[in-house]
């Protein structure tokens, strides 16, 4: 094989590569191949620029908004429905679960990190721990909600929103900043979750396992 | 913790039956399917169907998920053999697509959005096969051996799939180009 050769085959095989060197997955020696023929290449270059502005283009989320919480509870159904059968349970007690410990441990460590993360708010936001984690009201034992707040909602408007329907967070948020709440027995759930739901900065509304609804 | 890690712990938890986990591993999820879908399947009812049948799976199988993949991976791949049936159930009524050179080039004043809906066009031009290596790595972020995994075929194969893409995209890879380089004053 002749140098030109070589040149041109090194060439061929980073072109062949220059998708995922954009998206940067590329790794070790592929990533540093790559790196090079774009340094020593026109055409590497040319290519690089024309996939960059594809992968700026296909990046941008023009996705609509989606009406999850009603695809949930329709999905949440056909669940309910499906394992009605006992075949299902069964299937689901068979199977091992290998991995759970690794997978456990890795629950226990965002569980660490979120209460750390809760912890380092006091000197930037004052009294936001007190504030969103208040005891629950000595009424509410058992009623609870899980929300997801809209991204960008500041601390300040999270607290105007749960005290604005009676509601107090119950622990610090999950490692995906969903919170649970709690509020008194005698408010109207139904009321609550509907004004939650159709709030635009709240996400998601949930109920832990073995409430009702919402 | 990382993504991965993170997403693997709500999985560990939907194996438990933890609908709180399921409902946020759905939150995580439901977008990026939306729009992964999108690219594929025309209609937004039958987009919520087969999003529905694809985290129906994960709840009823994620005791099989292993961790030698991501779950990002994992739940992809659902997706993409779920859009595989849903497409053949679709394929009698869908009009025939236009290839990408049959594709007008935008105005030069076009807008941003007007250059995405040109290039989806041309997207549409690709086989599903195609398509899917050109979603999963410029959307979805997927390494090459990720994407091989996820369409169950060598990773020799995905890079074929991309050639061929690119070079049925090159019309409009130049046109990107050129119109990138008209708006720049």
């Amino acid at each position: 094989m002749t140098s030109t050769e070589t040149a041109n085959d090194l060439e061929r095989r980073a072109l062949e590569l220059l998708p995922w060197y954009v998206n940067g997955t590329l790794e070790g020696d592929e990533r540093e191949l790559v790196g090079r023929q774009v340094l020593a290449s026109l055409t590497c270059r040319k290519e690089l620029e024309r996939l960059r502005r594809l992968h700026q283009l296909m990046q941008r989320d023009d996705a609509e908004a989606v009406a999850t919480d009603r695809e949930f509870d329709r999905l949440m159904s056909r669940i309910r429905a499906s394992e009605a059968s006992p075949q299902s349970a069964a299937a689901v007690g068979r199977r091992g679960f290998p991995w759970m410990p690794y997978a456990l441990a890795a629950s226990v460590a965002a569980s660490v990190s979120a209460l750390l993360w809760w912890g380092t708010l006091g000197p930037s936001v004052p009294h936001t721990y007190e504030t969103l984690t208040n005891p629950a009201p000595a009424d509410a034992a058992g009623v609870r909600l899980r929300i997801l707040f809209a991204a960008g909602v500041t601390g300040a408007e999270q607290r105007e929103l749960l005290d604005s329907h009676g509601l107090t967070a119950v622990g610090p948020p999950a490692e995906d900043g969903v919170v649970t709440l709690a509020f008194s027995k005698d408010a109207d759930r139904a009321v609550i979750v509907a004004a939650l739901k159709g709030d635009p900065r709240i996400q998601f509304v949930t109920s832990p396992p073995g409430s009702d609804g919402p | 913790m990382s993504d991965s890690d993170a997403e693997a712990a709500l999985v560990a938890r939907v194996v438990a039956r933890d609908q709180d986990a399921f409902a946020e591993l759905y939150c995580l999820y439901r977008r990026r399917l939306a729009r992964f879908l999108g690219r594929f399947l025309g209609s937004p009812q039958v987009i919520d169907e087969v999003i529905n049948d694809v985290m129906f799976v994960v709840w009823q199988d994620a005791s099989r998920f292993e961790l030698r993949s991501k779950v990002s991976t994992w739940i992809f791949g659902i997706a993409w053999h779920k859009a595989l049936k849903a497409l053949d159930r679709q394929k009698r009524d869908v009009p025939p697509l236009p290839s990408p050179t049959e594709v007008a080039r935008p105005d030069d004043g076009a807008s941003a959005l007007e250059i995405r809906e040109w290039l989806g066009r041309g997207l549409d031009g690709l086989s599903p096969e195609q398509r899917l290596v050109v979603e999963l790595t410029f959307f979805a972020g997927c390494s090459y051996q990720e994407i091989a995994q996820i369409a169950h075929c060598p990773v020799n194969t995905v890079k074929t799939r991309m050639f061929h893409a690119r070079h049925r995209l090159r019309d409009i890879l130049v046109s990107l180009d050129a119109v990138a380089r008209e708006k720049t004053p």
